[in-house]
Formats: C-alpha cells, sequence, structure tokens
C-alpha cells in the first residue's frame, strides 16, 4: 500500500517539476500577480493531484494510467514542426512556440484597431488589467487538476483581445507547436469585448515522432451582446493524449458556439465548461468524434445556467470503430433562479465493431421550475435495412457503410457557422472514413 | 332576449402590443355572433381574453357578463358561470382520461349551481347521447384527453365538451380550422342543434364557409382590433365574394 | 402569481397521514453495535450456526467499511449528517414473544395498527384476495393466507420461519444476489437483519393472490433492517407487492433492507412497492432514512422481473431496484413514480445490467419535486460483451411544481456490443400553462386541475401496479398532493 502510494506521488511530481522548472525558466519581469497565481497553482495540483481512478468526473477515462507513459521533459531548440495550423483556409494565423509568440510563424492582415493578437506577457504592459481580472478566473485552478497543472507554469501564451463594437473578419487559427519534449502546456486567453464579433481556430502541433501530452486551457471571456465561435480541430494522431480545458463565460445577451471535431489521439479528453453569466444568452456546443484504433475519447460538457432567459443547445456524435471508446458526460445545470431556460442536449453514437465501446452520461440538475430541459442519448449500430438497401443498388459494403456514415455526421457539420470551416471538416471526415 | 355578454371599448395587449383597440360587442340569448377577419385582426385575442387567459393584458374597457364583471372573474370561475371556449388548438393531456376530466368539469359546475354531483353511470349516459349528436367516435372516451387525436377529432370533441357542459355563452374559436367538408358538416350540425333560446354564441372564423352550415344573427368584421363593419347573414357572402380589403379600406377612410 | 403556487406552497407543506405511535411493549435492544450484538440478535432470533457465521462475517466486513469514511457510500445526490451507528437499537420486537400461531395471539393493539394503517390482516378481511405478512419493527407479526398457499406448494412466511423450516433454500439463495459484501448497508443489513419476507413458488405454478407485505417501524431509536427473498421456479408466476409506513419522530430512524428476486428460465416476478415512510416535518426535522438495496437476478431464459414504486415517504430514499439479465431473452422493467415535497430527497433509479443475449430492459420514471426537495434520477444501463441484440428504453421525466425544489437525472449508458440499441430520454419542465388553462376553461379550480395532470404525469407508471395497489396509489398520491389531511 505505501509502496502504491509512493509510485503516484512520483507521477505528480514527475509532471510537477517540469511545471516548475518551465515556470522558473521564464520567469523573468513576470508581474507579482502572475507569480502568486503559478505558486497557488502548484500547490493545488500538489494537493489534489492527478484524478483517482475511481472519480465521478474521470469514471471512464483511466488518466493516471495512460499519463504513466509519458515522462516529461522540457522543451528544447526552437524549430517547431513544419506544417502546423488547417490548411485550405482563408484565415490569420497566430502561432505559438514553446509557449511564446512567434511572429515569424504567424501571419496577419491588417487587424481592427484596438485588436491585439500576440503573446500574454508582453500585452501584460498595456492590459494588464484586464488579463489579471480573467486569467485563471474564468478557469480557476480548483475546477481540475489539469487546469492547476497549466497554470502551475504559466508565464505566456496567447492573449486574444477584441475590442467593443469590434468584429474580426476572418477566422483566427491559434496554433501552438512545441519543438520538443513530450510534455506541453498550451494557454490562451480570448477576451471579446461588448458586441465584438470573432471566430477562432485552436490546435496544437507536436513533432510527430515523438509521443506527447497536451494539457491546453482556453480561457474566453464573451462580452455583452458579443458573438464568438470557437473550433477545437484535433486530426487523427497516434501517441498524443490530450487533455482540453475551454473555459467560458457569457455577458448579456452574448452568443458563444464551441464546435469540437475529434479524430483521434490516444485519449482525447474535452472539457467544456460554459457558464452563462448574465440572461438572455444563447449558447452552442457541438461536437464529432471519430475514433478508431485503441483511441479514447472523452467529451466532457458542462452548461451552467446562473441567470434566467436563456437558451443551450448541444450535440454530441461520435463513430466508434475497431477497440476505440467513446465518452460522453454533458451536464445542464439550472440555477436557482434561472428561470425561463430552455436548454436541449442530445448525443448520438453508433458503435461498428464488438470491441469498440461507448458510455454516455446525459446529466441534468435543475433547480428552477419555469424551465424547458430535456436530453435524448441512444447508441446503436448502423441500419441493416438503410445497408441492405444501398448495397441493392450496388454499393459496396464499406462504401454503403462509409455513406452512412457520413451522412451520420454531417447533423455535425451542418450546424457550423462557418462555410469554409464547413468544407475542411467534411473533407476530415471523409479521409477518415476511406483511410 | 336577455343580454348575456356586453362589450364596452375593449383594448387588449400582449408583451405591451396593442392587439384590441377599442371592441364593442353585445350578445343576447338565443343569437349567434359570427366574428371574421383577417389573420392577426385580434380574433382569437378576443376568445382568450373572454376566457381568461394571463398572456394578454386588459389595457382598458368592460365587460359585462350576465351583470357581472367578466374580468374580475378567475378563469374557473368564468368557466363555472357558463363560459365556455372551444379551443382553436385544443390541449393535449397525457395519462388525464376523457371520462375523469369530464366528470371534475361537469361536477365543479353543476356543484356550482347548486346542483347534485352526476354519479358515473348518469354521466356516462350522458356522454354517449352528446357522443352521438356530434359524431364522436365512443372509443375516443377511452383514450387520453385529446392525446392522439386527428384534428378533426380534436375539433369534434371541443362541441361534445360544449354540449356535456351546456354553457350560458360559448365561443368557438376557429372551430372549422382544419376540417374537411365532412367533418366541417358534423361539427356545424352538432352546434345547431346545441343553438337554443337560453343560450348565445360567439363564432370566429376567417372563411364564410363554415356560415353555409351554422347561420349567423349577426355578422362582423374585425379588423385591427375593432369591429369595423356589422350586418346579417349576407355579410358574410360580400366578405367571400371581395375579401377583406374593401372593409379594411372603408375603415381607413374612416378614422374612428 | 404563478400557476398555482399557492396551493403548491400548500402542497408542500402538507402533513404526514400515519405518524401516530402505537403503545406497544416491546423488547429492544440497547443501542449500539458489535459482535456481541450481532450474536444477540442471532440468539433472539434462534438462528442455526450457519446463520450466526454468516452474520459475523457480514458484521466483520461492514465493521472495516465504517473505519473507511471513503467506503461510506457517497456519491448519491443527497446531504444528511454522518450517521452515528452507535446511535441506533438494531432489534425491537413488538412484545416479548416474538412468533405468532394466529392472529388470536397477537397483540390487538398491534392488529389496531395494522387497520389504521388500512392493512387488513383479518383472514374474513382478505376475501379481495391479497395474502399479507406484516413486519412491525423487526419481527413479522403475521402472515395470512398460508394454508391455501402451501395446497399449490407455495411457501410464503416471514424470513426467520423460512430459515427454520426451509434452510436449505435460504442457504442456496440469500446473498446469491445480492452479497453481504455488495455495499455499505448491504453489509449492515446482512449482519443484523431481524425479519422480513420470504417467497417460493414451485415450478410451473402461477400464484393465485397478490402477496403482500407490511412494514412498519414503530419503535423510537430503532432501526429496520428486513430482507425479502423470493425464489419464482421454472415457468412460474408472481406478483408481490409492498407497503411501508412510520411513526412520526423528531430523530431519524435507519430503514436498511435487502430485497433479492431469483426468477428461473420463464418465472415472472412482479415486485410493486408503495413507500410511505414518515418523511420528516416540514422543516425537515426527523424522518426515515431509506437505504435499500433491491436486486433481481432473470437467472433462466425468457425470465422476467419488473419492478414498480411509487415513492412518497422517507426524508432520504437512496433505493436503485435493478434486474441481473443473464438468462438469455429475459426481460427487466423499473416503473417508478417519485414524489418529494418539504426537505426530502430522494435519489432513486434502477441498473439494469445486461449479460444475456436478446436482453431487453425499459426504465420509465417519473419524478415530481415541490417544496425545497431534491428528486432525482440515477440509473445505469450497461450492455456487456456477450449481450448481443439487447435492447433498452429509458425514459425519465421531472416536474417540478415551486421554484425552491430541484429534479436531476444523472443517468449512466455504458454499451460494450455493437448490436446493442440504448435510447435514453429525458425531459424537465414545470406543469403546462396551457395545460392548466385548459382545464380551468372547463371549470375545475386551480387545485383540482394541479392535481389532475399530476396524476396524468404518472399514469403510465400507476395502471402497472396491481388493481388494489393501484387504488391505493392514487389516493395517496392525491393525499400528498392535498395537503389538508392529518
Amino acid at each position: 500500500m505505501e509502496r502504491a502510494m509512493r509510485r503516484t506521488d512520483r507521477l505528480e511530481e514527475r509532471f510537477l517539476a517540469v511545471a516548475r522548472s518551465v515556470a522558473n525558466l521564464r520567469a523573468n519581469g513576470v508581474t507579482s500577480a502572475l507569480a502568486k497565481l503559478r505558486h497557488d497553482a502548484q500547490d493545488s495540483f500538489a494537493s489534489m493531484g492527478f484524478p483517482k481512478p475511481r472519480s465521478e468526473a474521470w469514471k471512464y477515462t483511466n488518466i493516471r494510467s495512460a499519463l504513466r507513459k509519458y515522462f516529461p521533459t522540457e522543451p528544447v531548440g526552437s524549430t517547431p514542426p513544419a506544417g502546423y495550423g488547417m490548411h485550405g483556409l482563408n484565415t490569420d494565423i497566430a502561432a505559438f512556440v514553446n509557449g511564446r509568440y512567434s511572429a515569424a510563424h504567424s501571419r496577419n492582415g491588417p487587424l481592427p484597431k484596438g485588436t491585439i493578437v500576440g503573446g500574454l506577457q508582453a500585452a501584460l504592459g498595456s492590459h494588464k488589467e484586464s488579463i489579471l481580472h480573467h486569467l485563471g478566473r474564468l478557469a480557476p485552478i480548483s475546477s481540475c487538476p489539469f487546469v492547476a497543472l497549466n497554470t502551475a507554469a504559466l508565464s505566456d501564451g496567447a492573449f486574444i483581445f477584441v475590442p467593443e463594437n469590434t468584429r474580426l473578419e476572418r477566422p483566427l487559427q491559434v496554433v501552438h507547436m512545441v519543438t520538443s519534449g513530450v510534455f506541453f502546456q498550451p494557454r490562451t486567453l480570448l477576451i471579446a469585448e461588448a458586441d465584438a464579433s470573432v471566430e477562432v481556430i485552436l490546435s496544437i502541433s507536436t513533432p510527430p515522432s515523438e509521443a506527447a501530452f497536451a494539457n491546453t486551457v482556453t480561457e474566453v471571456s464573451v462580452g455583452p451582446g458579443a458573438d464568438v465561435n470557437a473550433y477545437t480541430i484535433q486530426p487523427e494522431r497516434d501517441r498524443l493524449t490530450t487533455v482540453t480545458a475551454l473555459n467560458v463565460h457569457q455577458g448579456t445577451g452574448s452568443r458563444f458556439g464551441s464546435y469540437t471535431a475529434t479524430f483521434g489521439g490516444e485519449v482525447a479528453r474535452n472539457n467544456l465548461t460554459i457558464t452563462a453569466d448574465a440572461a438572455h444568452c444563447d449558447t452552442f456546443l457541438n461536437g464529432l468524434f471519430l475514433a478508431r484504433g485503441n483511441s479514447h475519447i472523452d467529451n466532457h460538457t458542462l452548461v451552467d445556467h446562473a441567470m434566467p432567459d436563456c437558451e443551450s443547445s448541444e450535440l454530441y456524435k461520435g463513430i466508434l470503430d475497431e477497440q476505440s471508446t467513446g465518452v460522453f458526460n454533458g451536464k445542464v445545470m439550472v440555477r436557482q433562479d434561472a428561470q425561463r431556460i430552455n436548454a436541449y442536449q442530445s448525443s448520438k453514437a453508433v458503435v461498428l465493431t464488438h470491441d469498440a465501446r461507448m458510455f454516455a452520461k446525459p446529466e441534468l440538475e435543475i433547480y428552477a421550475d419555469d424551465v424547458k430541459c430535456s436530453h435524448g442519448a441512444t447508441t446503436g449500430q448502423l441500419e441493416k435495412e438503410a445497408l441492405f438497401y444501398l448495397r441493392s443498388r450496388g454499393l459496396s459494403e464499406k462504401q454503403a457503410r462509409d455513406l452512412l456514415l457520413e451522412a451520420f455526421a454531417r447533423e455535425f457539420t451542418e450546424g457550423l457557422p462557418n462555410g469554409e470551416i464547413k468544407h475542411l471538416v467534411e473533407q476530415l471526415i471523409s479521409g477518415w472514413l476511406t483511410r | 332576449m336577455k343580454p348575456i355578454l356586453e362589450i364596452q371599448n375593449l383594448r387588449a395587449s400582449a408583451n405591451g402590443t396593442p392587439i384590441l383597440r377599442g371592441l364593442d360587442l353585445s350578445v343576447r340569448t338565443g343569437e349567434l355572433h359570427a366574428i371574421m377577419g383577417p389573420n392577426g385582426s385580434g380574433k382569437s385575442t378576443l376568445a382568450s381574453v373572454l376566457a381568461g387567459r394571463d398572456d394578454y393584458d386588459v389595457d382598458g374597457g368592460a365587460v359585462s357578463y350576465k351583470g357581472e364583471d367578466l374580468l374580475e372573474m378567475d378563469v374557473d370561475e368564468r368557466a363555472r358561470e357558463g363560459l365556455f371556449l372551444a379551443f382553436q388548438y385544443p390541449v393535449e393531456l397525457p395519462g388525464v382520461s376523457m371520462m375523469n376530466f369530464l366528470k371534475q368539469a361537469v361536477n365543479s359546475i353543476r356543484e356550482h349551481r347548486g346542483e347534485e354531483a352526476l354519479n358515473a353511470a348518469a354521466l356516462l349516459k350522458r356522454a354517449r347521447d352528446k357522443a352521438a349528436l356530434i359524431g364522436l367516435d365512443t372509443r375516443l372516451k377511452q383514450r387520453s384527453v385529446n392525446e392522439g387525436f386527428s384534428g378533426g377529432e380534436k375539433k369534434r370533441n371541443e362541441i361534445f365538451q360544449l354540449a356535456m357542459l351546456e354553457p350560458t355563452m360559448a365561443i368557438l374559436d376557429e372551430t372549422d380550422s382544419g376540417l374537411d367538408i365532412d367533418a366541417l358538416k358534423t361539427v356545424a350540425e352538432g352546434v345547431n342543434a346545441l343553438r337554443t333560446d337560453d343560450r348565445g354564441f360567439i363564432v370566429i372564423t376567417h372563411y364564410q364557409r363554415l356560415l353555409n352550415y351554422i347561420i349567423p344573427n349577426f355578422v362582423h368584421v374585425l379588423v385591427n382590433g375593432r369591429i369595423v363593419k356589422s350586418g346579417g347573414k349576407e355579410l358574410a357572402l360580400e366578405l367571400e365574394a371581395r375579401g377583406y380589403d374593401w372593409v379594411r379600406d372603408e375603415s381607413d377612410a374612416v378614422p374612428a | 402569481m404563478n400557476t398555482g403556487t399557492q396551493y403548491l406552497h400548500e402542497v408542500a407543506a402538507s402533513d404526514y397521514e400515519h405518524g401516530w405511535t402505537s403503545n406497544i411493549d416491546a423488547d429492544t435492544l440497547p443501542k449500539g453495535l458489535n459482535e456481541d450484538v450481532v450474536r444477540l440478535i442471532a440468539a433472539k432470533k434462534g438462528d442455526p450456526e450457519w446463520m450466526v457465521e454468516r452474520r459475523l462475517r457480514a458484521f466483520r466486513h461492514w465493521k472495516k467499511l465504517s473505519q473507511n469514511r471513503d467506503k461510506y457510500p457517497r456519491w448519491a445526490h443527497i446531504e444528511y449528517p454522518a450517521i452515528d451507528f452507535q446511535g441506533i437499537s438494531y432489534y425491537s420486537a413488538p412484545n416479548s414473544k416474538p412468533k405468532y400461531e394466529s392472529l388470536d395471539e397477537v397483540d390487538p393493539e398491534l392488529l389496531r395498527t395494522f387497520e389504521a394503517l388500512g392493512i387488513p390482516l383479518q383472514e374474513r378481511k382478505m376475501l379481495a384476495g391479497v395474502a399479507v405478512d406484516a413486519v412491525m419493527d423487526s419481527v413479522s407479526v403475521a402472515t395470512t393466507f398460508k394454508a391455501e398457499l402451501s395446497k399449490l406448494g407455495i411457501i410464503f412466511c416471514s424470513f426467520s420461519e423460512a430459515v427454520e423450516k426451509h434452510p436449505e433454500l435460504v442457504r442456496k439463495y440469500m446473498g446469491s444476489v445480492v452479497p453481504h459484501t455488495d455495499n455499505f448497508y448491504a453489509s449492515l443489513n446482512a449482519a443484523v437483519f431481524s425479519d422480513g419476507s420470504f417467497c417460493y413458488v414451485p415450478a410451473g405454478v402461477r400464484c393465485p393472490m397478490e402477496l403482500s407485505t407490511y412494514f412498519r417501524i414503530n419503535q423510537a431509536g430503532t432501526g429496520q433492517f428486513e430482507r425479502t427473498l423470493i425464489i419464482a421456479e421454472e415457468g412460474s408466476y408472481v406478483s408481490y407487492l409492498e407497503g411501508c409506513t412510520a411513526p412520526q419522530r423528531d430523530e431519524n430512524q435507519l430503514h436498511a433492507a435487502v430485497v433479492e428476486i431469483i426468477a428461473a428460465k420463464d418465472a415472472e416476478v412482479k415486485y410493486s412497492t408503495i413507500q410511505n415512510w414518515y418523511p420528516g416535518d416540514r422543516d425537515g426535522k426527523g424522518g426515515v432514512y431509506n437505504f435499500v438495496t433491491k436486486r433481481g437476478l432473470c437467472a433462466g431464459s425468457g425470465s422476467k422481473i419488473s419492478w414498480t414504486q411509487l415513492e412518497t415517504g422517507s426524508s432520504i430514499t437512496w433505493k436503485y431496484p435493478s434486474v441481473l439479465l443473464k438468462g438469455d431473452n429475459s426481460i427487466g422493467e423499473f416503473y417508478s413514480v417519485a414524489f418529494t415535497k418539504n426537505r426530502q430527497q430522494a435519489d432513486t433509479g434502477t441498473k439494469m445490467i445486461h449479460i444475456g443475449r436478446n436482453t431487453s430492459s425499459t426504465i420509465i420514471s417519473k419524478g415530481i419535486s415541490a417544496g425545497r426537495s431534491n428528486n432525482s434520477y440515477r440509473g445505469l444501463v450497461k450492455i456487456g460483451r456477450k449481450a448481443e441484440n439487447a435492447r433498452n428504453f429509458s425514459q425519465c421525466d421531472s416536474m417540478l411544481l415551486g421554484d425552491r425544489c430541484g429534479a436531476h437525472t444523472f443517468p449512466y449508458l455504458e454499451v460494450n456490443h455493437p448490436t446493442a440499441r440504448v435510447e435514453h430520454e429525458a425531459t424537465t419542465s414545470k406543469l403546462g400553462e396551457d395545460q392548466m388553462f385548459y382545464c380551468q376553461q372547463r371549470g375545475l379550480s386551480e387545485q383540482d386541475a394541479i392535481k389532475l395532470l399530476v396524476s396524468g404525469f404518472c399514469q403510465e407508471i400507476l395502471a402497472k401496479l396491481p388493481m388494489e395497489f393501484a387504488v391505493e396509489a392514487r389516493k395517496l398520491l392525491a393525499i400528498e398532493l392535498e395537503g389538508s389531511v392529518g
């Protein structure tokens, strides 16, 4: 028993030590407020540790055993992997190498006045108050050990600031890259002020030859009346474990959409926490996950309705092939006095093989009475009748199957508000199917 | 011919938008008033306000019902005093059996009138008689209220309830909508059979068609929340032939 | 004012009808639990040695669990202060004579108690055809219709009697579905259980009447730990009813029962519960902690186990009547209405564990929350790796009556086979304003409209109860909604 304890301690220590040394390396010139946040996070992580195997929030994902495979090191060198970000999109790109903004890898058109796309540390001079007001508050270190661990090494990251009444014409890709090392902790803070409008595409890039663990935290503040879309696209990649936190607070009358497409990864865990902090918010959470091999994809969402007159709609679709595992755990919370909430959630999964598995846990926790909330969850296989029909028209079994799976995924792509991104995701889907 | 309903300068709005803008109407026993008008003129609002639906705010005017202030009464009080609304969209009550529903409704009203409650057998007999009157499939009585009923069945069920509850003032809100010609005739026959000297009717409809089978004593045209023209049954035919635009034009020409 | 707000406040504050106590001499053990107490209970029951051993084994396991706070069941969506397990008396019998040969020997006060509860013990009242086993505090006081049933080979008796007269059956099946290691309260029960009901239906026999057990906690400071064991042999059928009440007391009383059902090939067991333990007063003082483990095993192919429950009582309800679908083509069903008001907390649902091929399960749960109560559905549907063509349909609807209560849904769907079809739907809403308006336009008062619509909401479930019980259930629900009785 004692030995087991020591072993787990060593796992936490392994990651915390790297986080500490990364933080120390870059500590120069960082404000004391940030240093305090970091130290609090180190303490917080040390006391929480990684989730225990039986913890309810990680019931279907044994993240400890996934993490045991990784021996974190600090990144060295300065050359990021070639071929990063999403191709074929007319976007601006903000690239970050080992956490620092890299102008050389970025691509910007002229940005509207007051808009900032760059590094967190650099922006601390001009936007200190705004940054300290949101950083570590939208994603509090107490919320999850992975957020604490990310914050424990926090010294720089991406900072996107879109001022009041400003609209970014083109989507912005925020790409975090690491030059080497298997432990990678990207951080992004996006502030959209009142009535601002912005679309961001979030992705990471690690050296393809190395196994890697990426622990990403993205904090988004959606100001009153603002409209923000966040796309998280993870292409198929072996030997990559990701824990991705997206924490969002919405202001009055705002609209926020999260569109998550995950095409694999050894373990991919997406934690979405949307707090509708003000009245008349609209929230959309759509997700698609396609898994094969031993891939394990876990989508964990919380929509927290704290104020009245809001609507949220959630749709997650999954295709599970070979020995893969899918998890959907979505919770809708309606707090007392958050009246007149309409919340709708749906999760659907297709299990293709005997060895694939799907776990769904759709939850409603409701403390206000004037609400309309519902969820539906289905798991099954492709309709035999439909397969037969297509084959009777001359399609091969594989053709018929792929056609039906594409149709199944379409409900997700149809909901994508950006036509170009929709096209890209459709290509990724058909690429995945034909592999 | 006693007055039942006296509406004076009634003004009502929904979410701050005025819908009824000074409506006058008076109904006596034995009379059947048809209210016609284009979409959005306020026909259904009138029905809802009279029945006491709280989605609408009464901003002014008065409604006297059997000499009492109708607007002061609760929804169920109005019903017990004999005001019946046949809904444009009858509501489904899952798990609530028709017979249990009827029993509670009939006996609430009887009790209010100081009459003895009907026992199950008497209620069943009455239900059988009234169902035959309007051609309602008696099997529907086995089911939950309006659940899984077709559009026509729902409308017939409204008239069936009218027959069961024997109101003083019956308001039919677009009972003809969604009915084919055969169903329309049956419903009309039912309504005609229920026209008595001690009962008043308001029949709200968009089309003249229903009035071929239910002959009104008066026809009123409602435009923009006001009755802009009243006449006999021939007015309905004129509206059928000429549409609503000419009345609208006339009313625009004459400021209220 | 909101739809029915005022009435709902009245409903939420209504009183408990069965809250009186009976003055019955009782033989009650001092508070506290240790091996000696377990031995004492065994001695009082006249347990054979093998049973004493089982109790002690369970007690030792429970003791280990109780020393580790992590092993306390804490995952449910309920809150309560830590239970002082040494502050409870683990045995109370209505008088010094624990067994009765006939009703004439029973304390008349006791009979009056059951009469007042509407439980017809006397055989002359039994023409309706319900065989009753009544359990007061910890002891089975009377079983009716025994002789008639025995002609068919059906054994229906108290658990103690079964231990004495049918030890081979009890030894074989007790703990086979809910082992003493299953969970904290199942371990506790296995150590200190005092009585309960036993039912055995031989192969091919269709039990001609409803079998019924009524449970009542009477003595202050006692816990009730009964066990029920139902065995349905091949091709048999039995419908079993359980009802319960407890007096109004300021302290919390613990009820930790275990129910086990075994259904052999093509057997069918229908188990219905009306749970009306004392729920505590309107401020949440007192009330029964109802921590119950109920599980059925569809052991044979084509077998069927169906749980139907109306839960209106207890300050805390924690129960998940479950079915292990082991036999091919077996069927599991769970139909539930849970109504909570005042400060009640309910965390209830089911587990459907699909093991065999072509197994199917249906879950329909209706939760109604009023006052400051919290009402959760928690359920697991698990499709195992060999459960080819398994089917599950779940529907969980919650209704909120008032703006200070909570309604929660926590389903777990675990699918390990591609041929499975698992469908889950859930909704949460308040009473429809259109529906209220429609009823009131037909002359129903606000109160009557609410009652009518709520009973309509539950109708689907109540219709699954055996006729007699359904009537009682509707009345109980109406009283709960009425809020003025007592």
